[in-house]
């Protein structure tokens, strides 16, 4: 398993492509907060405001990540390379899914940080900062959200073994979830909200919310073991 | 011309039968869902749709689709481009007397085969769900047009065709883009972020008439709504964008090394 996880985080660390995303993001994030706070926007406000206008763009980026991630061996057809290496076929799904949510918090946490310093520096506004209890409830809101997603692509990628109908099937399921976010009612019950609705969420222990949310969590937890049980049994010498 | 007829009966064969249609035909179902959905619930305001029948409900969903069709395009051509290269089947296929403009030529008649495929798909899907959730209905409304029966059908059809070709010009940029890429993924992600970031074009009215994702939002319905002059003009920016990315990609493919 470990000898799985650092191949294949020495994989993502290569590649120059992950580094680009996170670089544009850092970039993107530091010229949105310096538009934002010449309108005259507090610090709370201009990372509130950023992570509505960047939350779409960032699942549709962590779509692309984990089909990436995961799709990897199919692609290059280097499975049946990798998984003798592995010690288990269940070690080298589970390796796939750490390695793939921590590319995705990576560029969650790189655009926050940027913007939170630049809204810092840009608005001389030490008193609101964002707090580090605040900042943590994003970062968990976002790994439900990544933890489902995840799950999703994962079957559908060893079920069809098509990575057109994965990218399809994620980005579709992604931009259902936008439209669905347009209706206020139900918009506090999506994944791809929690990101940036966690923290009231939090502060006003609403149940339904939190309910919702560990529903998720069981559904994803659910749809992983049976991608495990799929993948172990299939038949990948063909 | 016998050589391009087959590869392309061959591509209608695939489109037709591959997993991807069928994922796409049920994302397009649960989205008409949904719509209905926050119709019944929240009325004009919650919802694309002016008026609950299946006369309308069609062709007001056209505009809503926006994203979901612009990123099926994209992911059907990344799909025939880069993963035929990736695969190698591509090296197969010119192995054979089929010169590369034929080979060419099939793939663009199959984007735009595909485009009119992916629009009768939510046309049918949407006359489905209409008649299931509303029944038929008076008349046809959409925007300031109204009209019934067969006439209905068939301006809904026109209006299919007209926004089928604003998504064949995404196309054509979408294989550009593919000719440039060596992952199915990083071709579809590219045109996804352009889809997110050009609809905010839309701020900027003295050049949205000349950006393709303002076209693919509203040509089909500003056919009914501008003036001829605007329209011919829209078309014009169409056509340049169809002439323009189909000969750099021709260009492009003309001169790729495909033989590692």
């Amino acid at each position: 398993m470990l000898k799985q996880l650092k191949y294949d985080f020495s994989k993502l660390v290569l590649q120059k492509k992950y580094q680009f995303i996170i670089v544009v993001v850092i970039m993107s994030a530091v010229f949105y907060s310096a538009l934002l706070s010449k309108k005259g926007l507090n610090n709370i406000e201009i990372v509130n405001n950023g992570l509505l206008t960047f939350r779409p763009i960032y699942w549709l980026l962590c779509c692309y990540m984990i089909c990436d991630v995961i799709s990897c061996d199919y692609h290059y057809q280097t499975l049946k390379i990798i998984i003798p290496c592995s010690k288990s076929r269940s070690s080298y799904i589970v390796s796939k899914v750490i390695s793939s949510a921590s590319i995705s918090l990576l560029t969650l946490l790189a655009y926050l940080l940027s913007t939170n310093i630049t809204s810092f520096f840009l608005t001389s506004d030490y008193s609101c900062s964002i707090q580090s209890s605040s900042f943590a409830l994003l970062c968990i809101g976002a790994i439900v959200g990544i933890f489902f997603f995840e799950s999703m692509i994962a079957l559908c990628m060893i079920v069809t073994e098509s990575e057109a109908a994965t990218i399809g099937m994620s980005l579709g399921t992604v931009i259902i979830m936008l439209i669905l976010e347009s209706i206020e009612q139900i918009s506090r019950y999506l994944p791809t909200m929690w990101l940036s609705t966690l923290p009231s969420i939090a502060k006003s222990k609403s149940g339904p919310e939190l309910s919702v949310m560990a529903t998720f969590i069981i559904l994803s937890l659910l749809l992983f073991a049976n991608t495990i049980r799929v993948f172990v049994k299939k038949d990948l010498f063909a | 011309m016998k050589k391009i007829g087959s590869i392309v009966e061959f591509e209608v064969k695939r489109m037709l039968l591959s997993k991807t249609t069928a994922i796409y035909t049920i994302i397009y179902f649960v989205s008409f869902i949904i719509s209905v959905i926050f119709f019944k619930l929240y009325g004009n305001d919650g919802s694309v749709l002016t008026i609950g029948n299946a006369q309308s409900f069609p062709i007001q969903h056209l505009q809503a689709s926006f994203l979901f069709t612009g990123i099926f395009m994209a992911v059907y051509v990344a799909q025939i481009v880069v993963e035929e290269r990736s695969d190698g089947t591509i090296k197969v296929l010119l192995l054979r007397p089929v010169s590369r403009l034929a080979y060419y030529i099939s793939k663009v008649l199959a984007i735009f085969l595909f485009s009119i495929l992916l629009t009768l798909i939510m046309i049918a899907l949407s006359y489905i769900v209409g008649m299931l959730f509303f029944g038929w209905g008076d008349q046809m409304v959409f925007n300031s047009f109204t009209s019934s029966g067969m006439q209905g059908v068939l301006i809904t059809l026109l209006c299919g065709l007209a926004f089928a070709f604003t998504y064949f010009t995404f196309g054509l940029i979408a294989m550009v883009i593919s000719m440039f890429t060596n992952k199915l993924l990083e071709s579809v992600i590219i045109m996804g972020v352009l889809l997110m970031v050009g609809q905010y074009f839309e701020i900027l009215p003295s050049i949205k008439q000349f950006t393709v994702f303002h076209q693919m939002l509203f040509f089909h319905i500003d056919i009914f709504e501008k003036p001829f002059a605007y329209n011919i003009t829209s078309f014009l920016v169409l056509s340049i964008y169809c002439v323009v990315f189909g000969m750099v990609g021709f260009s492009v493919f003309r001169r790729k090394d495909l033989y590692v």
